[in-house]
């Protein structure tokens, strides 16, 4: 097997809060092979957001390491090279609500990947028609709605041309009438061969696109196992009742 | 019934929409409309705000300085009493008319005024007989016998005969006997006998004058000045400090023995009792003697057997010692107390003009201009040719050119003399180069008048400056110089001959030199012309030798004529009129204006096109060639470049100048408002730089207080803590005496007034405003931050092009409101000394003690600004908006 383009190595993360230490992370390790669509899942306050922040440095780990392709992200001199690599979708989307849809993709290929703007603008147009927005480039955010809103910023994110693609929750503010054309959009990614790291809760989506599905609770890795396993068969009771909460209620 | 039902209806909408607003903007309307009307009808407050605005002049003249000048004044009349503090003059002296009976038709009594009787008498009327010249229909103008013309207004003519009968002035011969009304004499009566009667027809007119007014350039008697005197010569008979008279006519008195007289009457010269108080009339006598000649004026001396009357009054003037040029005295040093002091007094300024050019410390003065004459080849008879000692060659030419067409009158041994249309001229005979006569072979003795036509040759002596196969250009004269050291021309303009300008009133020009006593204007501005090489089709160049003998470094000038071909210009067309075509050419700013005259061939592509056309009209022009003359300024291979108006400066002292005006760039105006610098100026000037450096020092210090590096974040809350907790008074005060002197002290800077201030109202504004930014910054979800770093960007990539466009749309309406108290705060910029609004405001009010509309004026300035800028930060707000 190929080298994994992710090396999470026993990664600790500790949050200091007014409640005292929280110990998010325990010793996390993963590994994620280019090409592979990696489904995170578990209860809230497992720290799946926690361990794909740390991936792109958003959060600091305490201890342990991370390597992207095939550089770790704890040395790393220019880490916004790297994150320029990981594209990541926010539970919020956080589109930046002066620009316009065209606007928010093209700015970050503008000041970071230093492109034209004729070649930015092309970019930008070509990935919304890929998100089936071609007629809103000239909305603003405020004008779009929340599934609208998510598909931009997948585009924004794959814009950059990253390597790895991170979703954190990207459905999970939405409207369930909207999930269906966020989730098509990752589904297409995925079948393109992007590499995909996804905290979700989404079954249907984990069932037909997951290569591993990956239970997190407490912040420890409790099982890595394919989706068909988890959803037949799976090893661990935590996992089978947390399973059971979200699949029969 | 539709157009019926519509107006209550739209009246129902104006009420409703009027009832609609909000309270407020009804009391800002009824207020501002008020006091808008209260301040624009009252002079008072247009006053103050004037005060308020820096005073500023409608116009900055082109920026111009202009000085003005004034002839001398003299007043002149009889001086009926003089000393330290006061003049009375008789400006007037009355006029006295003696009738006989056999004159008058009649005699009527029209009033009574100061114990006089006033009467109107009427003339006997006249007959004139004369040939008619001229008829219109209110006038007639006859040629009398005597050669003399009369002119009759026609409502005077009683009755008329003219022979031939009814004969007009077209007439060959008209000739019109006239009865004339007689004319009619007002005034006072005097004297009456049985010979007839004397009327004072004019009284006299005195004036009164104070020392002051006439120091003061006989201010407020304007209409009483008489300038016609250049030259005064006369007995000087009064003089002080600065004020002189001189008696420039002498009274005429006759002396009648008593026993000759004829007729006497005798009436009164009212005195002035007005302005001398206790003054006494004089008597006037009119006198006709046995020899039929009559004598009348005042009585001045009465004895048994003469009679001494004051035929003519003695004239004399009034004049300012600050206008005197000259001042010369027989016997030498005589005054006004010596009997018979003669002066000589020159009157006027001088002013010296053909000044060449100038510097710090002399003047050319170019007292002959040169000459040069250029004289075709064809014309050149034969040449004489001399060098001479300096190198320069002279030249004597004998030319052929001048033709003489006329009557020969006589055909003598050396010459001829011809009449040329009544005029004779005589051509010495050798100088004759060529002649025809018609008839042919005709002399003077012939019978048949003998036309001639001779060509003359002329002599022409000059010095060579220039030669081509055209021709050859000789100096005839030469220029001459004077350079005068600028003290010398402060002394009075000495040994030079300066003009008098006594016509010319003003001086106006660019002021280009000024030293304590000499003023030298520029006035009129040199013109320059340059063109390419290429263009030239002939020139012909001279020298202008510099005046060497007293200046031994300077530089000759080259005196050019140019024979130009016709530009060529390309371009399109932007501008058609009658006269002229405006063209722009690509590479210059400036359409080139090409007057149609000039023209002599055209092209327009597309054919016929015109402004209109849609796509533009390019033209190609082709203008006429011409002559140009100049002095050469600058010469390249490509350029010439011509001096063709030369600099014209005049010299004058400052003595002579009544009236100085100077218009000036940096004066405040209405076409120059950036010059203004005071009152409100000086208040938004403060508040704009100010607020702009508060806005750089708070977002720096917004920056450091969301930073996550402890140092920077320290420091910008101890300058927000420190700053929040004291008074911007305080802080205005130690910027303009505490952090300016340690300033100059220690690092050498020497800060303005303003700059001070500006610095203490951004150090205390920049705290505020750190704060305004740091919640703004804070304000942006936290979600923004993590987009663009996941994006790849740097944390000020991040803020400059995420963070901030967001939260500079928070913060608008707070900077807005920080921005409207710093406009007001700016009023304590006046402890500083600086003349702000409020500061002139008060000096308006110490002046004038106007407290209430003084402050009301201050107060509204402040409002009227304020209102204004919360409206604009109120469409900034909305037009800022994102789209929902």
């Amino acid at each position: 097997m190929a080298e994994p383009i992710i090396q999470i190595k026993e990664v600790h993360k500790r949050f200091r809060t007014t409640r005292g230490i929280i110990h998010a992370l325990k010793g996390v390790t993963l590994e994620v092979y280019p090409g592979e669509v990696v489904v995170i899942i578990g209860p809230s306050g497992s720290g799946k957001s926690t361990l794909l922040r740390c991936i792109n440095r958003l959060e600091h780990m305490d201890s342990g390491d991370i390597i992207v392709d095939g550089m770790s992200i704890r040395d790393a001199k220019n880490i916004n090279a790297i994150r320029a690599e990981i594209g990541m979708v926010f539970q919020q989307f956080n589109l930046f609500p002066d620009r316009t849809a065209l606007g928010n993709i093209m700015l970050a290929q503008r000041v970071v990947r230093k492109r034209s703007k004729k070649e930015a603008e092309e970019k930008a147009m070509r990935l919304l028609e890929r998100v089936g927005l071609a007629g809103w480039a000239d909305h603003y955010p405020g004008q779009l709605s929340g599934g609208q809103q998510q598909r931009v910023a997948i585009a924004r994110a794959l814009a950059m041309d990253p390597k790895i693609m991170l979703f954190d929750e990207p459905t999970s503010a939405l409207d369930p009438e909207m999930i269906k054309e966020v989730l098509d959009v990752m589904l297409a990614l995925a079948k393109d061969g992007m590499t995909m790291v996804v905290v979700s809760h989404e079954m249907g989506f984990a069932r037909a696109a997951a290569d591993r599905m990956v239970f997190m609770d407490e912040g420890e890795i409790i099982e890595i196992t394919t989706p068909e396993k988890l959803f037949t068969n799976p090893e661990h009771e935590r996992t089978r009742q947390f399973l059971d909460k979200i699949l029969h209620h | 019934m539709t157009g019926e039902r519509s107006e209550p209806i739209n009246l129902d909408r104006v009420i409703t929409w009027l009832a609609g607003l909000p309270w407020w903007v009804i009391i800002i309307t009824v207020l501002g409309v008020s006091v808008g009307y209260s301040v624009l009808t009252s002079a008072a407050y247009l006053d103050i705000i004037s005060f308020l605005a820096d005073d500023p002049v409608a116009s900055t003249e082109d920026f111009y300085n202009v000085v003005e000048r004034l002839q001398p004044r003299v007043l002149s009349g009889l001086a009926v009493a003089y000393g330290p503090d006061e003049f009375v003059f008789r400006i007037r002296p009355p006029t006295f008319v003696n009738l006989s009976r056999d004159e008058i038709e009649e005699i009527t009594t029209t009033g009574e005024r100061d114990g006089e009787t006033q009467v109107l008498v009427e003339m006997v009327g006249d007959e004139i007989a004369g040939e008619l010249v001229w008829e219109e229909p209110d006038f007639l103008t006859l040629r009398l016998d005597d050669g003399n013309e009369a002119y009759v207004l026609t409502d005077r003519i009683l009755g008329q005969e003219r022979e031939p009968d009814g004969c007009t002035d077209l007439d060959e011969h008209c000739t019109v006997r006239l009865q004339i009304r007689g004319g009619e004499v007002t005034g006072v009566l005097i004297a009456e006998d049985d010979y007839g009667v004397t009327v004072r027809t004019h009284d006299p007119e005195y004036l009164r004058l104070s020392h002051a007014q006439v120091v003061d350039n006989f201010s407020g008697v304007a209409g009483e000045l008489l300038n016609e005197f250049e030259r005064v010569d006369g007995i000087l008979i009064y003089e002080d400090d600065e004020t002189m008279i001189v008696q420039v006519a002498e009274a005429d008195i006759a002396e009648v023995p008593t026993d000759q007289i004829q007729i006497m009457r005798t009436g009164t010269i009212p005195c002035p009792s007005d302005m001398i108080p206790g003054c006494s009339d004089e008597t006037f006598v009119s006198a006709l003697l046995e020899d039929g000649t009559e004598v009348a004026g005042a009585l001045v001396d009465e004895s048994d057997d003469l009679l001494t009357v004051m035929v003519a009054e003695p004239r004399m003037v009034l004049l300012q010692k600050g206008d005197l040029l000259e001042d010369s005295r027989h016997p030498e040093g005589c005054g006004a107390d010596d009997e018979g002091c003669q002066v000589s007094l020159q009157l006027g300024h001088r002013v010296l003009t053909n000044v060449a050019s100038h510097d710090g410390d002399s003047i050319t003065v170019l007292v002959t201009e040169p000459v040069f004459v250029s004289i075709p080849a064809d014309e050149i008879i034969s040449q004489e040719r001399e060098e001479l000692p300096d190198g320069e060659v002279r030249v004597t030419v004998q030319r052929s050119g001048q033709t003489i067409t006329g009557v020969l009158l006589v055909d003598g041994r050396r010459n001829l003399t011809i009449d040329v249309d009544g005029e004779e001229v005589r051509v010495p005979k050798e100088s004759v180069v060529s002649e025809t006569r018609e008839p042919e072979g005709c002399t003077s003795r012939d019978e048949e008048t003998c036309h001639i036509t001779v060509t003359v040759a002329s002599e022409l002596t000059g010095i060579l400056s220039g030669e081509s196969d055209e021709g050859i250009m000789l100096r005839t004269v030469d220029p001459v110089y004077r350079i005068i050291p600028l003290s010398q021309i402060a002394g009075d303009f000495e040994d030079l001959e300066p003009e008098l300008l006594s016509q010319e009133n003003n001086a106006v020009g660019t002021l280009v030199h000024e030293a304590s006593d000499v003023f030298i204007i520029r006035v009129t501005d040199p013109e320059y012309e340059t063109f390419r090489r290429e263009r030239i089709m002939s020139e012909q160049r001279g020298v202008i030798p510099c005046p060497r003998d007293q200046d031994p470094d300077c530089e000759d000038q080259v005196w050019v004529t140019v024979r130009r071909r016709g530009e060529v210009i390309v371009g399109e067309l932007t501008q058609e009129s009658e006269r002229a075509l405006k063209i722009r050419v690509p590479g210059q700013m400036q359409s080139v204006e090409v007057a149609l005259n000039d023209i002599v061939y055209e092209d327009r592509s597309p054919d016929g096109c015109t402004t209109e056309t849609p796509g533009g009209c390019r033209v190609l022009v082709a203008l006429a060639n011409d002559t140009v003359q100049g002095v050469l300024t600058e010469e390249t291979e490509e350029w010439v470049t011509l001096r063709t108006v030369d600099p014209e400066y005049i010299v004058l002292r400052r003595a002579s100048i009544e009236e100085e005006r100077r218009r000036e760039p940096g004066q405040c105006a209405l076409n120059n408002l950036g010059a203004c610098d005071r009152g409100i100026f000086l208040t938004l000037r403060t508040t704009l730089m100010g607020f702009a450096l508060a806005l750089l020092m708070g977002l720096i210090g917004g920056l450091f207080r969301v930073s996550s590096n402890p140092v920077l974040y320290a420091l910008s809350t101890l300058y927000v803590e420190i700053v929040r907790g004291i008074p911007l008074l305080v802080i205005l005060l130690y910027a303009g005496f505490v952090f300016s002197v340690w300033l100059r002290d220690n690092v050498g800077i020497e800060l303005s007034d303003f700059q001070e201030a500006t610095i203490g109202l951004a150090f205390g504004y920049g705290a505020y405003l750190s704060e305004v930014f740091r919640a703004g910054i804070q304000s942006i979800s936290k979600g923004q931050m993590e987009a663009a770093r996941s994006l790849g960007m740097s944390y000020t990539q991040a803020m400059r092009h995420v963070i901030l466009p967001q939260a500079i749309r928070v913060i608008l309406p707070p900077l807005g409101n920080d921005f409207i108290s710093m406009l007001k705060d700016s009023a304590l910029i006046s402890v500083l000394a600086l003349p702000d609004l409020l500061q002139m405001g008060r000096l308006y009010i110490s002046r004038t003690f106007r407290a209430f509309e003084g402050y009301n004026t201050v107060a509204l300035l402040y409002l009227v600004m304020t209102l204004f800028l919360s409206l604009l930060v109120r469409v900034i707000e909305k037009r800022t908006a994102l789209p929902k």
